[in-house]
């Protein structure tokens, strides 16, 4: 059976044969639209199993949730690669290629096993991406890497536990392990505390790689949280609290795109929200804003991203040049904004709408009013800047027509889904008994945004100040020096005298010695 | 039936022919070390693909008094090993060594030699000769550069490794004092009246002595400056087969002679296991510190052999399989690595990590495949290093030994710090301009083709996995093995 994941990377394969910019064209575009049309045909309740030593493996299994997260993914897929393709180098394209096909692998895998080696391979072509993408980011790479390979490791040694306890390594509810599980998940989807790779990553990499990597690597943790691990109560006020933390710290930055990182940790707690509740209309309402956020933050993404091309940086004051000489960007601009504030008619507003009425705590549910109100709050300071505030910039380049191509798929993408929620439900045949149109919801949905105009045209002096950067201790960072000065200690030792290996090697032989002699069972 | 003793013979008689080539006729040796070389890798595939049940060879027809030769699928996976190995090493030190060709080549199929005795003898004493064999011609082989560190390492690893061959040479006599045979079939059964303290002590000196050889922390001293300055095709092979066939030894003589059941009771396997953990926690954090990358590759080596050794002594079925996939991948990805940095060595003279900075352009192909090796010596999937470490930590939990599951996690995450670090300086851009002596293609093939094996290998791992499945047939019931033997 032909997979989007296989596709992807057969055509990274492929472009590993020489070729010129024409043929590069043609078999990115095969690719990304076959992977597109391939996933709107897969049938839900298919699946291909495979026997792998003692193994079962089940790399595809389609459900009505991986299918409308693979669709987004390609879809998405699709955009970002026409966005970068004039951008980013030949091998670059190939590393995205593979970074895309193992995030549609883990969407569609049935088994731990899969979706492990695929995970780690996101892991592994996503740091390369960064690591070659510019001088500049090589510590950053170097840092992004570590940290996730430290939460796969925590994923690997969940699945042992897993399958030592249960002996199947199946895609079903955790039963051994929770909790590394959960480190897992909460360094891909960068929960507070673990989130500290992702402001660092998207302001520092090459705008296309952000694009890119903010499009897969946080949904992937939200989808396998939502496989694995839902129905969590306790976790939905984690996800408050990792919000909240969000939007305090996106109100401090001063790089467009460390905002941009920050809000992504607000709309993921959207997402661990309605995961945590269990329900079936939580967690679609999650999956249903995991659509809508791609949607929109790739938009927000890209359009800072022909800012950065354009002008050559993501200063606040840069913005300005969207309203006098990018009109596209503008509106793809303002379309999303309208999107991630919740504004009714637009798609934000559907999916928010569907976890505020599947709640029924009434402290979740002020929260949840308390984080659409911080996020319009933040973003209404980027459409000052954009719109309001007056510039002198002059563009130093133009945009590429792809550029602007990618973005405006994504655009129509969320005007349709705005103006006809009920989309989604008819895509994937997930239905929710929910009016969407209802007096009442809209309310709901508008207060938040019109507070916080208000609030914005009150203490504009404050949201729009420039604020000192902020450093902030970073635990893994102490770790790693802690690490590094214990092998310095240790190295201290290794002297090259061979008097001191000679009285090792003597100490050695008496341990062991005395070790068999008093049973050891006892001693280790 | 000749096949396995020509496998030991053929390399000796090679060796000999270049010492008298060298002598008289200067002309055939390329040809004498190239075409020996082909036909002994048809020899191997000859005898490994008989390896199946195992047989034995008793030599000049004196039964149980002579020598007796024995492959089993244990050996065989060695046999595999040079199989994969030497010609690549040939090939590579053709172009690679600039100094004097004869002595080198003279060592090193005296080394094979030494290596094939050990891994297809049955006899104590035999296996001790020919260990001595394969460990002088090795001190020999680190020698070859002759510049001060390279002699000082040397010696060090002289001393170092004499020490353990006292010790396995001691606990040898005492068997033969204590049983009156040295034949590896009789000594078990023999072994059963001795008292349990004694035959402790006895494995106690064997253990140490190995261990010595096989360099576990505190005892891998030497390894890193024996590494430091010797030939680097020369490292090839000292970690993948050097270092491996003292470790066939002695899982040989504590799983043949003294049989699971008393590496159990004694607390061998807690021992060892716990040893293994403490190897290779301690191994990554200083490989961590290293600037030399030979130094740096000498104490990944170290920590490698450490996860085998968990696989080996947790006693299952499951263990014994993984710890021997092991052994072959870390052959062949250690083999990758040092052959890639002896290329960089050998283009511009590269030895610290500093001096790579920017080569990932220069070296496409040959960086590529130090990321993939260094990725699969790491243990991520999809490379072969993953497969086996899956196989470990999954025997490792099996038999109750979780701590050290766990902390082979953790020893992942701690190699992938350092290996990381090579490779972001291999992709760092500098303004330096460099002075490159072509590396011709073969010095690139057999990089190339290790390297294409680390994914060939991850991702059809039932390839070797059918030769593994049978080891622990003949090593985990040691009736099995003796009623061959003693009935051949």
């Amino acid at each position: 059976m032909l997979t989007p994941g296989f596709l992807y990377i057969t055509g990274a394969l492929l472009l590993l044969l020489p070729i010129n910019n024409k043929i590069k064209y043609i078999i990115s575009f095969l690719i990304t639209a076959g992977a597109l049309i391939v996933t709107f045909y897969l049938i839900p309740g298919n699946s291909l199993q495979l026997d792998f030593l003692k193994l079962t493996l089940i790399p595809i299994k389609v459900d009505s949730i991986s299918k409308l997260t693979g669709l987004i993914f390609a879809f998405a897929g699709l955009a970002a690669v026409i966005y970068s393709i004039n951008i980013c180098s030949l091998p670059n394209l190939r590393l995205i290629f593979v970074f895309i096909g193992s995030a549609l692998t883990v969407v569609f895998s049935g088994d731990l096993f899969t979706l492990y080696v695929f995970w780690e391979l996101m892991t592994i072509s996503s740091s390369f991406l960064i690591i070659m993408a510019s001088d500049f980011t090589k510590k950053t790479g170097y840092y992004y890497f570590l940290m996730h390979v430290a939460g796969s490791l925590s994923l690997l040694w969940g699945i042992f536990l897993q399958y030592s306890a249960t002996g199947s390594l199946s895609l079903n509810a955790i039963e051994a392990g929770t909790p590394f599980f959960l480190i897992a998940i909460a360094v891909k989807l960068a929960f507070v505390g673990f989130h500290t790779w992702m402001p660092l990553v998207y302001s520092k990499a090459p705008f296309y790689v952000a694009v890119v990597l903010s499009i897969y690597t946080t949904k992937v943790g939200v989808y396998v949280m939502a496989r694995l691990v839902s129905g969590i109560n306790i976790l939905a006020y984690a996800g408050l609290i990792s919000a909240l933390f969000g939007i305090v710290m996106a109100l401090r930055q001063n790089q467009v795109l460390k905002l941009l990182s920050y809000s992504i940790i607000i709309q993921v707690g959207y997402m661990i929200i309605g995961i945590s509740i269990g329900t079936a209309a939580g967690i679609s309402g999650a999956m249903f804003h995991l659509v809508n956020h791609i949607l929109y933050k790739t938009v927000l993404f890209m359009a800072v991203g022909v800012v950065i091309y354009t002008t050559g940086k993501d200063d606040f004051e840069n913005l300005g040049i969207m309203r006098s000489k990018l009109p596209v960007t503008s509106i793809a601009t303002l379309v999303a904004f309208l999107g991630i504030a919740g504004v009714p008619f637009f798609n934000g507003y559907m999916s928010k709408s569907l976890i505020k009425d599947a709640l029924h705590e009434p402290l979740l549910k002020w929260g949840l009013d308390l984080m659409s109100f911080g996020t319009s709050l933040l973003f209404l300071k980027f459409i000052y800047y954009a719109f309001f505030k007056n510039s002198t910039m002059n563009l130093a380049k133009k945009p590429t027509i792809s550029m602007q191509l990618g973005m405006g798929f994504l655009t129509v993408m969320m005007i349709l889904i705005g103006i006809h929620p009920y989309l989604l439900e008819n895509l994937t045949n997930m239905h929710v008994d929910f009016n969407y149109f209802e007096m009442k919801h809209i309310l709901s949905g508008m207060q938040p945004f019109l507070w916080s105009i208000l609030i914005f045209i009150l203490f504009k002096k404050y949201v729009v100040k420039k604020y000192d950067r902020l450093l902030y201790y970073d635990m893994y960072r102490k770790m790693a020096t802690l690490f590094v000065a214990t092998g310095y200690q240790l190295s201290n030792y290794h002297d090259g005298k061979l008097n001191k290996y000679l009285l090792w090697a003597t100490t050695t032989l008496i341990i062991l010695l005395f070790l068999l002699m008093f049973n050891s069972h006892l001693l280790l | 039936m000749e096949a396995a003793v020509l496998v030991i013979i053929s390399p000796l008689l090679t060796a000999f022919f270049l010492g008298i080539s060298r002598l008289y006729v200067k002309k055939i040796f390329f040809p004498l070390v190239t075409g020996s070389a082909i036909i002994y890798l048809y020899l191997l595939i000859l005898v490994i693909t008989n390896s199946y049940p195992a047989k034995v060879y008793s030599i000049g027809d004196w039964g149980m008094l002579g020598i007796n030769l024995m492959v089993d699928p244990f050996s065989s996976l060695f046999l595999l090993i040079i199989a994969i190995l030497f010609l690549p090493f040939i090939i590579f030190s053709m172009k690679y060594t600039k100094f004097i060709k004869h002595d080198y080549f003279i060592f090193a199929y005296l080394m094979i030699a030494g290596i094939s005795g050990m891994v297809l003898t049955a006899d104590l004493f035999n296996l001790y000769v020919f260990l001595e064999v394969s460990s002088l011609s090795s001190c020999a082989l680190s020698l070859q550069k002759k510049t001060d560190r390279g002699i000082e390492g040397t010696f060090k690893y002289l001393i170092m490794s004499t020490l353990g061959s006292f010790f396995i040479l001691l606990a040898t006599i005492l068997t033969y004092y204590l049983t009156g045979t040295l034949n590896m079939a009789e000594i078990p059964l023999a072994f059963e009246d001795i008292p349990f303290k004694i035959k402790s002590t006895i494995m106690a000196f064997f253990v140490f002595g190995y261990a010595l050889k096989i360099g576990l922390i505190p005892l891998h001293a030497w390894l890193p400056d024996a590494y430091e300055d010797s030939p680097i095709p020369y490292n090839v092979l000292s970690s993948g087969l050097v270092m491996k066939s003292a470790l066939y030894a002695l899982i040989r003589i504590l799983y043949i002679m003294f049989g699971i059941d008393f590496l159990d009771e004694s607390g061998m396997l807690t021992i060892v296991v716990f040893w293994g953990v403490i190897t290779f926690l301690i191994a990554h954090c200083l490989a961590f510190q290293q600037s030399n990358l030979n130094r740096l590759l000498a104490y990944s080596s170290i920590a490698q052999i450490a996860y085998i050794m968990i696989g080996l002594f947790v006693g299952t079925e499951a263990g014994l399989i993984a710890g021997s996939f092991h052994i072959l991948n870390h052959a062949i990805m250690k083999g990758a690595l040092f052959l890639v940095v002896g290329i960089f060595n050998y283009s511009l003279t590269a030895v610290e990590i500093e001096d790579i900075k920017g080569l990932g352009y220069k070296f496409p192909i040959i960086s590529f495949t130090f990321v993939v090796a260094s990725l699969a010596i790491v243990g991520l999937p999809p490379f072969n290093g993953f497969m086996s470490k899956w196989l470990i930590v999954e025997a490792a939990l099996e038999a109750d030994f979780v701590y050290a599951a766990f902390f082979i996690l953790v020893g992942t995450f701690l190699s992938l710090t350092y290996y990381l670090k090579v490779i972001v300086t291999l992709y760092t851009k500098t303004e330096e301009e460099l002075l490159i002596e072509e590396p011709g293609l073969s010095l690139k093939l057999p990089t190339i083709f290790l390297g294409s094996l680390c994914i060939v290998f991850g991702i059809v791992p039932s390839l070797p996995l059918s030769l593994m499945n049978k080891i622990p047939k003949f090593l985990l019931d040691n009736g099995e093995y003796i009623r061959i033997l003693l009935g051949g």
